[in-house]
Order: C-alpha cells, then structure tokens, then sequence
C-alpha cells in the first residue's frame, strides 16, 4: 500500500514547514512563545483583511468562528492559549491556585488594569462574564463548555428564565477587587484552557451591571457603547462593510506585544472568490482562499511566499446512522460501516472534490490536539477494496446482494454534492452497491441531523479547545447531546467515565487516545476521511500574520495573536 | 382602475384614485405576510439550525428569546400585532433591529438601483431609438445585437467577467463596495446590474417606435412639412412612451430593492443580499421583512406607473 507513505510525506512537509518557520521566527524577531513578532516592522501602518462578518458582539452570546476572530482582538481572558496550546496568564498575573480537591480556583489579576474607557478593569468584570453566559436570557451559544461551573447549568436550565436566587448560587465570586474564585462541580483538568475562551471575557459592570443587561448589536453605535481590554478597541462598525480597530491605549500587554499599527480594517466579504479577487487587486492585504481556485492561486502566489496553508483542528468524514438496521445491527453492522469506509479514497477524494485543499486521515482527533498521527489506522480503516468487499460479504452481502438502498444526505454546495457523488460512484464500482443522493439546503441538513433523520452524512466536527476531550464529550458516549448518529460503545462509555474528571493528566489523554482508537476502528457513527485546512493569501509587506499562522486561528491567520500584526518598511 | 374618462375633473379623481389604491394596499400586505409567514414556518430547519449543532438547552433558551418556542399561530398573532405598530421584529441571526437592517439596505441598493435605471432608460431608449430609425441599417443591427447580448448575459456572468478584466487585469475599477461619486467603485456595478434592462428596454423601445412610426398622425406631420426632429422628438417618442413606462416601473422596483448577485459580487451590503442570506439562515425576522417591504416598493411603483400613463397618454383618466 502505497497511500499510507502518501499521508506521512504530508505530514513531513507540514513538519518541515513548521520547522522553517520556528527557523525563520527565530532568525528574524523574538519568539517567547507567545507568538512572532518580526524585527523588521515599522511603527504604524495599516491592514486591511477579508473575513466573513459574524452575528454578534456579545461574546457570552457568540458561536461563529468570524465572531470569535473580532471579540479575541478587542477582549481577552484571564489566560491565553500559547502557541503550544497550552494557557498562560493574560489579565490573570498567574496560572490559577487550584484547591486540593481540584474544585475551587483562585485567580488573582495583574495590578492596574483598566478598560479602554478609563474605568478599573476588577474581579467583578470576570465574575460578570460568566454570570453572563449562565444567564438563561441571554441564550449563550457556548455555556455547555461552562457546565462545570457550580450553578450554571442549573440557572441555564431554569424553565423561567433568569433568577436571581439561581444566579446567586453560580459557583464564581469576586473576592476583592483583583481576587476570583471559582467553583466547578467537579475536578477538570482542562478548566484553565476554559477560562481562556471568549465565554469567559469580562463584561464591564460599569456599562452592564446586571447580566441580563443587552449587548450592543453589531451596528454604528457599538464601538461607543462598549468597552474594550484586548489589544485593539473598536473604532467604527459598519454592518455588512467593514469593522475599524485601533490600537487600545490600556492595553495590558501581558505578552509583552503591543500593536504597531494604526489601524486594522476587517473588511466583510461574504464570498472567497470575490475577496481572492480583491486580494488580487491590493484592495485586501489577507484573505481565505477561493478553494475552487486553488489551483491558479498556488500556481501565482505560492513562488512569492504569499500562498500559506496551516492545518486545521477538524475531521470530517461519512457519518452513519447507527439506529439503522443494517448499519447498526450489533453482529453484522461493523462489517458494513468498514465495507462502507474501506471502499472511500481519500486521497482521490480530496483531490477531486478539494483540489487537494485537505488532509486525507485515519485518526478521528487530530494528533496535534491529542489524537492519532493520520496514516495510524490504515490498515484498519483504510481504502482497501479487497477488504471493503471481504467485509460486505461477512456481514451476509456478497458482492452487495440484498443490501438495502441507503440515501446520502448532503448540504447543496458544489464541493458538498462532488463528495455524495464521489461516494455513490465507489460503493457502486467497489461494493456494487446502489445509494441515492438527498441534496438540501443548510438548515434542512441540520435540521434532519438534529432530528437523526438520516442514513449517512458527509459531516464531522471542528475543534472548540484544542484537548481531547473535546472531540468527544457529548459525541461519542451514549446519549451524548451532539451523538446524532448514535454511538452506543460500553468501552467508550467506561472510558469517558474515566477520562473526563481524571485529574493524572498523562492518563488522561492516554484515555483518549484510546477512545480516538475505539471510534476510528468501530467506525462509531464516523468512517473519518479528511483533516480540515486553511488556505491563506497573505501580503508580503505583512508582518505576524504568516509567521502565526496556526490552528489556534479563528478566521485570520495569527488572530489568535492579533497584538503581533504589522507592516514591514 | 385604469378607464378612458371625459368629464375634465380629472385632479380630483386622480387622488381619490390613489386614495383608494393605497387602501388596497393593506389587504395586499396582509395576504402577503400572512402566506409568507406560514410558507417559511412549513420549510424544514430552523433559524438555529446550524452546521455546528447546538446543545438541547442552547437550542431552548434561543427558542425562547425569540418566542419561536410558542404555538405557530400565537407566533403570528404576535407578528401581524407587532406590524400593525410598524414593528417588523429582530433579526434572528444579528439581533439587530430588521427595519435598521433594511434601512441600511436599501440606502445603498436604491442608489445603486437608481443609477443603475438611470443607465437602463439612458442607454436602452437611445439604442431602441436609433435602432428604429434606421431600421434594417447598421445602426439597427447595431441596437439589436446589444439587446439581444444583453438579454442573453446573465448579471453573474457579466459581473465576473467584467471583475476580472477591468478589475484584476486592467486595474481601471475597485473589486469591492459601492461609493456614489467614485467611479471606481460604481461603474462596474452598475453595467452588470443596468444591462440586461437597458436591452430589454431598447427592444420594447425599437418596437414602439416603429409602431408610432406608421401611425396616421405622423404621416401627418411629416407631410405638414414638420422637421424630422420635432416627429420624432415632439409626436414619436412621446407616444411611444407608454409601453416604456409600463416596463419601467417594475424594472425600476426590481432595481431599486438589490440584487443579490451583483451585490454578493462587489460585496456590497444593500438589501438584497440580506433577503436571499436571511432565506438561506431561515432568518424569520429578515424574510418577512424584506417581503413586506418588496410587496409594499412593487405596489407602489405600480401606482406611479399608472399615473404616469396620465401623463404620457392625455386619454387616459382614473376615476
């Protein structure tokens, strides 16, 4: 088998790409780690970068990547991802003094923070914020991650909405004005990455004193209704233009970076081929590629260094309905779910439907977030016809006779139905077995995903936090809110038990490697196929965007990092 | 109603006239949010369904924020209540206000629209007018290979050819946005949006000319000894307008409420990118917005093009 040498050689490059560019970090700027910061940069300056535009300011509200993207550069936590993944204090002076039992966490600020209006940034900001995402009214998107937190989830769940006697018993206090305490229910190893997350920004009590309090909109009158602590505020919004940012005076620099530039411009495309276009013509200084152009785009900006592709923590691969009674009968369903996975090439797959735009993979949770290396279950799960055959005719259908008709539920965009397509053509040639296509908008799949009414479904999921659990909380055990396709594993089930609370951090993620390994070689309502990527086109004058480029991104290459943006002369 | 009238006092019953086809409007609003609302409800997915699904509390809570959580007629009891008030709702997807958003909308797209009707009338009677004068010359020929490409084209094709050569090649136009007085960034928008009606409006142009041309009366005036321009401007165009004014009133609704693909194309936020958006994200708030709103732009400029006939036509009078 050839393909497996393929997978390692990408993932070589990837490695060697990486390499390159920690050299190149460390020849050209100071990298402590916290990101790049190129010695070559000029004071001022100005960007302005393609990004789609978000719904929402509020980031106790907010789900979509583009909203994160704009809230991560004018708001900050009590601690930041690094660009190993691992936290470090940010408004926090420290990591956080965890209680013998694992349950309550101190947090004591830096000295002499303040908001962009002037106003002390205090303990009560942070206690406001996630007092905010509790709060049942304002219908936070993302509060699950903070289900933990004593209280929150029984003030969340309250049928009548907001109560104060509830909110009074959400386990997060301030103690003085630089002191936090914080109760979780129960030891979490993973509760410092969570207090990174924009579900746990401060919210300035001086503007917002309850937290049911609205939230500016995303419109002209937002920048002036709002306070910032990132390293940029908010000077001007245009909704459906574009977004002005402008260096925060009060910006705490807890990295050590502070912006050189004047001004950062976000303007809002909705469309990639229309912002590649722009890119073309010097109105935008950054965009995400038009994958249908990939090839034209690699062929005139990858010899000048302005074509970046970074990897990207999400899998995608043909989900399966386990309540099915082929796909899920307890003797023979296996058999079918790896006849089904073993006859997909992925690497022809990505090629025709992503012009190359993806990562073909075994592994379920991507190595750099606690999984497997991508080529680890090749044999197992691997395209392989011969086994996908010898598997059909174990579960009793030889050369696909009786097997029964199974739709492919698809979300209608070209590289959506090129997938359903590419699929139904491999089972038919491989299995010589027939499957129809169900094309349906965007809310119609959810919709019907939601509902579990599907057979299988070419989805996956892409990652919130970068640790394991992650990729697996809520999908893969039993009745998990998000396990559509009914994952149903009593080892998994046991495993999750253990992992989610175990505090010994190596046996932790050992326990998840376990798990990744279980549901890639059950094929557990997922026959992985793809790791996702992002494609950038980035001006060369441009300073911290490419070199920062990483898996941490929101939407824009080094968002995570934005403070480290410039122009070089 | 349109009838031929007589008795003179035809000021007064012109405004009873627009009196009473303001009065029809409501029932018309009504039919047209009422069938919407339930149309869009019957669709499968929601306004929450997203690609990444939320948690059953999540879902809940939203449900509740937006009274989706409600019995489908209470929903719209409480809609038709809230419009009667002139209020049409929050955004599902922004939060924001959807009588802002289409405010904001529309401020960029009718600009866009109008310039854009402007070139449509401009350019379109100008080629249908030297198309018929010279029928079955070069500069008919000239007249109907423009109508007929530009009817052919469609506006994505054209949008993006001409991105492509007058934006990334040449460098002439700006890709992005709109800006009234910067030609940059209005020329291209407004070719690819104004052509396939200055096309249709030079063929309907060319027609009517060519109808008049044979009338009696500018026999009449030619043999009178009149000059070639005082038939054409004073007696041919003039009573060739009524067909002209019965097709721009729609094109001029159609171009004033946004295009969504020539607005996706230069990213331009107008109100007709937020229509198609909002059905893609089942944003309830938006859909029916928007609609009304259209229902309310396209009955209104068929009012004004019925009394334009008024003037075009001095037969023709509303009682």
């Amino acid at each position: 088998m050839k393909r497996p040498r393929r997978v390692r050689w990408l993932w070589l490059l990837a490695a060697l790409a990486a390499i390159v560019a920690v050299a190149f970090a460390a020849c050209d700027g100071d990298d402590d780690g916290d990101g790049v910061v190129s010695g070559d940069r000029i004071q001022g300056g100005e960007l302005t970068l393609a990004t789609i535009e978000g719904d929402a300011l509020d980031p106790h509200f907010s789900s979509f990547a583009s909203d994160i993207s704009l809230q991560r550069m004018i708001w900050r936590g009590l601690y930041t991802l690094d660009a190993s993944n691992e936290p470090q204090p940010s408004m926090a002076a420290s990591l956080p003094d965890i209680s013998e039992d694992g349950k309550t966490y101190t947090i004591t600020l830096r000295d002499g923070l303040q908001w962009s209006d002037g106003d002390d940034l205090l303990a009560e900001d942070f206690v406001m914020g996630i007092l905010r995402t509790c709060n049942p009214d304002n219908a936070g998107e993302y509060q699950y991650v903070l289900t933990n937190i004593a209280g929150c989830d029984d003030h969340f769940g309250n049928d009548d909405g907001f109560d104060e006697a509830l909110e009074n018993l959400v386990g997060v206090q301030a103690i003085d004005d630089t002191t936090i305490e914080i109760t979780i229910a129960e030891p979490q190893p993973t509760f410092t990455i969570i207090l990174s997350l924009w579900m746990t920004f401060p919210a300035p009590v001086h503007l917002f004193p309850n937290s049911g309090d609205a939230w500016p909109d995303p419109g002209p009158s937002a920048p002036g209704q709002l306070a910032f602590n990132g390293p940029y505020i908010l000077t001007a919004y245009t909704p459906g233009d574009s977004a002005v940012l402008e260096p925060n005076p009060n910006w705490a620099a807890p990295n050590g970076i502070s912006p050189t530039l004047d001004k950062v411009t976000l303007r809002f495309i909705d469309d990639e081929a229309v912002s590649t276009n722009a890119y073309r013509t010097g109105e935008v200084d950054f965009t995400n590629v038009d994958l249908a152009q990939l090839s034209a785009i690699k062929s005139d900006f990858e010899p000048t260094g302005e074509y970046v592709r970074v990897l990207f923590p999400g899998t995608v691969g043909l989900q399966m309905q386990l309540t099915h009674p082929v796909l899920g009968d307890p003797d023979t369903g296996l058999d079918v779910r790896l006849a089904l996975r073993r006859s997909i090439d992925e690497f022809t797959e990505n090629e025709v439907c992503f012009d190359g735009g993806r990562v073909p993979t075994t592994s379920w949770i991507p190595e750099v977030s606690g999984g497997h290396p991508p080529d680890a279950f090749e044999d197992v799960i691997g395209f392989n016809p011969d086994a996908a055959r010898a598997h059909l005719e174990a579960a009793g259908f030889p050369d696909g006779e009786g097997f029964p008709t199974l739709s492919i539920l698809v979300r209608d965009s070209p590289s959506n139905i090129c997938v359903a397509e590419f699929l139904q053509e491999g089972f038919r040639t491989i299995l010589n077995i027939e499957t129809t296509i169900e094309v349906v908008d965007g809310p119609t799949r959810s919709a019907r995903f939601t509902a579990e009414d599907f057979e299988l479904f070419p989805g996956g999921w892409i990652q919130d936090y970068p640790d394991p659990e992650n990729w697996v909380l809520g999908l893969a055990e039993t009745g998990g809110s998000l396990n559509n396709y009914n994952c149903s594993d009593p080892e998994i089930d046991a495993l999750v038990e253990q992992a989610r609370f175990n505090t010994n951090n190596e046996e932790r993620l050992q326990q998840y490697k376990q798990i990744n390994e279980l549901i890639v070689t059950r094929v557990c309502g997922i026959g992985v196929g793809l790791h996702l990527a992002n494609d950038y086109l980035i001006k060369p004058f441009t300073v911290g965007l490419a070199e920062n480029a990483r898996g941490l991104d929101a939407v824009i290459a080094g968002d995570w990092i934005a403070e480290a943006w410039g122009v070089s002369e | 109603m349109l009838s031929l009238f007589s008795d003179g006092n035809n000021d007064k019953a012109m405004t009873g006239y627009i009196i009473r086809r303001v009065l029809r409007m409501i029932p018309l609003l009504w039919a047209v949010a009422t069938v919407t609302f339930f149309l869009m409800h019957a669709v499968e997915g929601g306004p929450f369904d997203r690609e990444k699904e939320l948690p059953p509390n999540v879902l809940a809570n939203l449900e509740k924020k937006y009274n989706v959580d409600n019995p489908l007629v209470e929903q719209y009891g409480l809609y038709l209540l809230n419009l009667v008030q002139g209020d049409l709702g929050l955004s599902f997807e922004t939060n924001r206000e959807v009588s802002t958003i289409i405010r904001e909308g529309v401020e960029v797209s009718a600009q866009l629209g109008a310039s854009a009707f402007l070139y449509a009338m401009v350019f379109g009677m100008t080629m249908g007018v030297i198309s018929a004068l010279n029928q079955n010359r070069l500069g008919d020929y000239l007249g109907v290979f423009f109508a007929t490409i530009g009817t052919a084209l469609p506006n994505f094709i054209m949008a993006t050819f001409l991105v492509i050569i007058f934006s990334v090649q040449l460098g002439w136009f700006d890709v992005l946005g709109w800006e009234l007085g910067n030609y940059r960034k209005m020329v291209l928008p407004i070719l690819a949006l104004g052509t396939l009606p200055a096309a249709y409006i030079a063929r309907v142009t060319r027609a009517s000319i060519l109808e008049v041309l044979n009338q009696d009366y500018i026999r009449t005036a030619r043999a009178k000894g009149l000059a070639e321009r005082v038939v054409v401007l004073r007696h041919t165009i003039k009573n060739a307008m009524v067909p002209i004014l019965t097709v721009a009133g729609p094109i001029f609704a159609f171009l004033v409420t946004g295009s969504f693909i020539v607005e996706r194309i230069f990213a331009i936020n107008g109100v007709g990118r937020h229509f198609v958006t909002a059905v893609f994200q089942r944003d309830y708030g938006v859909i029916m917005g928007t609609t009304i709103f259209y229902a309310v732009i396209i009955a209104a400029a068929n009012l004004v093009v019925d009394i334009l006939y008024a003037v075009a036509d001095p037969r023709i009078r509303y009682r």
